[in-house]
């Protein structure tokens, strides 16, 4: 039932003559419109991805995997790619997409196998930085190039999804409210923006 | 025997909905026509975080091909391939499109941002496509209805707002209540009178509330 102006007057004259009730709603009529309110508690993670075993990817590709979301997303004073799930989560997604979305499940094939290529694999945590370093760079320069950057690509758009929309991501990093309201919205106050 | 009906109004959503109402307190008899379910958002929509969704959102790989919502939301809407349509050979719009009562009310994002005059006069700005027809002189007395009516409250916060005519926005004008229903009913109880009447509270459905199938 969706409750009306006339409903919710209703209820409050009939709740200001309970016990109590005229002293609950003389310190609400002094309330400062602009207290922060809380919003709703973020329910905790469902199990899905906890004890979640890859079912699309091979041990050698999700381990590959694995390495590659931490190191764009790395755990350090907040939780990463790996609290996160992110590669599980992206496992769990594709290996559902078999069917119906075989251009994405190509896609990720194509992805490891240019990952394999460029010996992401079997290179260690170094050098495996240093790969990434160098499939991303046409990304900071349109000159570059590599052939690994669509697979880079690739997996730094599913790992900020899959780390955002985590409840690592979204709650325990952005401090994500949910349901809830902004008391104020600060704008920008640098004055170059102050003008059309 | 049939009943007469003054007017007919097609679709109960944002525009369909404001007709109707003016119309009908006008005191002309108005039939609505709506095609989806009564959808009540007080127990039919239920808050729920990405997360919690297998799929994020997304829904299960396929699953959203033939709907242009989430989701969160794919239940109310029209179904593509039943209901196609044609864009420009150019873009890839997308057309989100619902059956069900109160149409977009129930799902938008919650936010009514004025456009601007410049907004109005783009084309004579950057040269690109026609400006409107009206400008925001013309449509500025309806805002202040609306938001009034809906319930709109919010700051200036330095937004690019070129209001010169009467009715724009100003200082004095902000409405600073995070949520007026309430603000209204504090003000209500301390001054003893009931300050308005015939409004509504907004049933609009957020991004983070899924509504359930109202097919069931």
């Amino acid at each position: 039932m969706l409750l009306s102006r006339r409903d919710l007057l209703d209820m409050a004259l009939r709740a200001a003559a309970l016990p109590g009730g005229a002293a609950f709603f003389s310190t609400w009529l002094r309330a400062d419109t602009g207290h922060p309110h809380p919003g709703p508690v973020a329910p905790p993670e469902p199990p899905l991805l906890r004890d979640y075993q890859p079912a699309f990817f091979d041990r050698s590709d999700f381990d590959a995997l694995q390495a590659f979301t931490e190191i764009l997303i790395p755990t350090d004073e907040s939780p990463g790619a790996r609290e996160a799930h992110c590669a599980h989560y992206i496992d769990f997604v594709l290996q559902a997409s078999t069917e119906a979305a075989p251009e994405i499940v190509g896609q990720w094939r194509e992805a490891m196998a240019a990952l394999k290529r460029a010996g992401f694999h079997a290179a260690d945590g170094a050098g495996r930085a240093a790969l990434i370093e160098a499939m991303s760079r046409p990304e900071r320069d349109p000159g570059a190039t590599h052939p690994g950057y669509a697979a880079y690509r690739l997996i730094k758009q599913h790992t900020t999804f899959a780390f955002y929309t985590s409840r690592t991501g979204m709650i325990e990093t952005l401090d994500y409210r949910g349901n809830s309201y902004n008391a104020s919205f600060p704008a920008c106050d640098h004055p170059e923006h102050q003008t059309i | 025997m049939p009943t007469a009906h003054d007017a007919i109004v097609v679709g109960s959503g944002a525009c369909g909905g404001w007709a109707a109402m003016e119309l009908a307190q006008a005191g002309l008899r108005v039939l609505m026509l709506e095609a989806g379910a009564r959808v009540d958002p007080a127990t039919d929509f239920h808050h729920t975080f990405l997360y919690q969704m297998d799929y994020r959102g997304r829904g299960r790989p396929g699953l959203l091909r033939r709907y242009s919502g989430s989701e969160r939301n794919y239940r109310i809407m029209l179904d593509n391939l039943e209901n196609p349509y044609t864009t420009s050979p150019e873009t890839t719009y997308s057309w989100g499109r619902s059956r069900c009562l109160g149409g977009r009310t129930l799902h938008w994002a919650r936010a009514t941002d004025r456009m601007a005059d410049y907004e109005f006069k783009a084309a004579s700005r950057d040269g690109y496509g026609l400006d409107w027809a009206v400008s925001y002189a013309d449509l500025a007395p309806y805002y202040d209805r609306i938001e009034g009516f809906i319930g709109v409250s919010g700051e200036r916060l330095g937004l690019v707002i070129d209001a010169p005519a009467a009715g724009a926005i100003d200082a004095s004008a902000q409405r600073a209540a995070p949520l007026p229903l309430l603000r209204q009913l504090r003000e209500w109880m301390r001054s003893g009178r009931y300050v308005q009447s015939h409004r509504g509270h907004a049933a609009a459905g957020s991004e983070d509330r899924q509504p359930r199938d109202p097919h069931r």
